[in-house]
């Protein structure tokens, strides 16, 4: 599968539209100011590991055709992990207590026991096409058909090919299954949709593998479905996402995430100085 | 139908132009599949139709729209061959049937001659009472067959919405259905406010940027730490004007440094 180069110019990525609609000052700050984060979210350290592992699992498949051992996706966590750990930021979990990287680390291996033997069991009539694939697609305005200066880039984790259609695979760590709501609606599946044409893909099917870092994990997994009403919304949230950053829209969002904020520490509100009356 | 147009289609994207990239050809096919708004698409009821159900199309003169929108006046033409004989209605009555044969080309005018540097191929047929509304039909039914192959009003062929909405003017009365009294026809307008003009810094302006960046030494974080310094933001997030600045003082500075002035990278795109 050719894989598209990462363009010099303007892009934007759903993680990006993602952030604005989560939190317009927080998008400002760190991707208009460029203001460096204080932290790095357990949650996120420990996304990436377990991606990573995930990688590294279908990476092998594809290349050998054989699930690799148990053990060689707990080696490039535990790696991931500890890079992560002993990275420049220091880790910080959302209620700012210690972080107990020893909890972690287990909690990332009896999650991967859990995916591995899914996998081992779902890939029946499925090949691995593509992991970590990356691609960058042009974004027009849905009402008059303009072509955006940004185009849109991101990667997808996996493609696997089952028969003759592609399906494309985002795996995500979460506290628990994702509801009815958040598979119906999450923005990132609609942009694969939209992407996978662009790139040559065709119109690919979609799936959700959600594993929960519940006491004993599972791994959900959904198929989805997005349409061109689906398409034509992402287009326009896209659009207005991008418009709205330009127009200098950064108000803040307070509430219960602004404790986890990594961006916390440069965010705060100016306020006039008043001046002492006698 | 489907089969027959999509085997156009595979023959049909045929570039006889060697001028256009391939980029420009991906931005002009996402400008043309762009899909439409919802005041662009007429839903029509089943029972004017006389097809039992109700359905939806993008009208014809949205599709001329998008491809003069895109490809400007001028950019496109299409050649037409139709076809009619006289049939009969189910109810006996007389009517009309034309089948028309259309060549969608896309390309420019050039020295008087039309450079053609893609077209598709596709039919289209309308059974109508009088001879100029079966010719019409006809050829609106294969125009948007036509333009869908580019993309232009894909979703009508996607199955989203119906490829052929337009209401037969003497539609069979499907048995055990109720005679309309009063047939009326739906068309949903929802009006769209212009979006006001954009004033980020371009592609080009930024390409711009970070080659003189790299002319002077700096790498990304680098020119990061100069475009925050001066102008509070990261170069991606520039405006438009602040780009144009930014690009004639990193210019000056690099000239200023012992640049052959030749090497000076013009601004561009502002």
């Amino acid at each position: 599968m050719p894989l598209p180069n990462m363009p010099d110019g303007l892009h934007t990525s759903i993680s990006q539209m993602k952030c604005f609609l989560r939190c317009p000052r927080q998008y400002e700050l760190k991707y208009k100011l460029g203001i460096q984060p204080a932290f790095m979210p357990v949650a996120f350290a420990f996304g990436l590991a377990f991606h990573g592992a995930a990688a590294a699992l279908y990476s092998e498949l594809k290349d050998t055709g054989k699930l690799p051992p148990r053990e060689m996706l707990v080696d490039t966590f535990r790696d991931a992990w500890n890079r992560a750990s002993e990275g420049p930021l220091p880790l910080q979990d959302d209620e700012d207590e210690p972080v107990d990287t020893g909890a972690v680390t287990d909690k990332g291996i009896s999650m991967l026991d859990v995916f591995h033997a899914h996998v081992a069991k779902a890939m029946n009539g499925h090949t691995v096409e593509g992991v970590e694939v990356p691609f960058v697609a042009a974004l027009h305005d849905p009402d008059t058909g303009e072509v955006l200066d940004e185009a849109l880039v991101g990667t997808m984790d996996l493609v696997l090919r089952h028969g003759d259609r592609r399906v494309v695979v985002e795996h995500k760590t979460a506290s628990r299954k994702w509801s009815d709501d958040q598979l119906a609606y999450d923005l990132q599946p609609t942009g694969y949709k939209f992407a996978a044409q662009q790139v040559g893909l065709g119109d690919v099917g979609l799936r959700l593998q959600v594993v929960t870092k519940t006491k004993v994990p599972v791994v959900q997994v959904a198929d989805v479905d997005r349409g061109p009403r689906d398409e034509d919304d992402f287009l326009r949230t896209a659009v207005g996402v991008l418009r709205a950053v330009d127009a200098g829209v950064a108000y803040p969002v307070r509430g219960w995430a602004c404790k986890g904020c990594q961006f916390a520490h440069a965010c705060k509100p100016k306020r006039p100085k008043l001046a002492l009356v006698a | 139908m489907v089969s027959a147009g999509l085997s156009s289609f595979m023959g049909a994207m045929r570039p006889r132009s060697s001028t256009m990239t391939n980029e420009e050809k991906r931005k002009i096919y996402a400008a043309l599949a762009a899909p439409f708004p919802e005041h662009c698409i007429q839903r029509t009821e089943g029972r004017i139709t006389g097809r039992g159900y109700d359905t939806s199309g993008i009208g014809y003169q949205f599709i001329a729209n998008r491809l003069n929108e895109v490809l400007g006046v001028g950019g496109w033409r299409a050649h037409r061959v139709v076809t009619v004989k006289e049939v009969a209605r189910s109810n006996g009555r007389p009517a009309f049937e034309a089948i028309a044969d259309i060549t969608l080309e896309l390309g420019s005018w050039v020295d008087g001659t039309f450079v053609v540097f893609a077209e598709s191929l596709a039919d289209g047929g309308h059974v109508a009472s009088a001879e100029a509304d079966a010719r019409k039909g006809a050829y609106t039914n294969a125009f948007k067959k036509a333009a869908a192959f580019f993309g232009v009003g894909r979703q009508a062929y996607e199955g989203s919405l119906d490829d052929d909405n337009v209401p037969s003017d003497s539609p069979v009365q499907p048995e055990h259905q109720p005679v309309p009294t009063a047939p009326t026809r739906t068309v949903t307008t929802v009006p769209v406010t212009p979006a006001p003009p954009r004033n980020r810094l371009t592609s080009k302006q930024l390409a711009a940027i970070q080659a003189i960046g790299r002319k002077l030494g700096l790498d990304h974080t680098g020119l990061r730490a100069v475009a925050k310094q001066r102008y509070g933001v990261v170069p991606e997030h520039l405006t438009k004007s602040q780009a144009s600045e930014f690009i004639g003082s990193l210019s000056a500075q690099a000239n200023g440094n012992g640049l052959d002035h030749d090497d000076q990278v013009d601004e561009m795109g502002a």
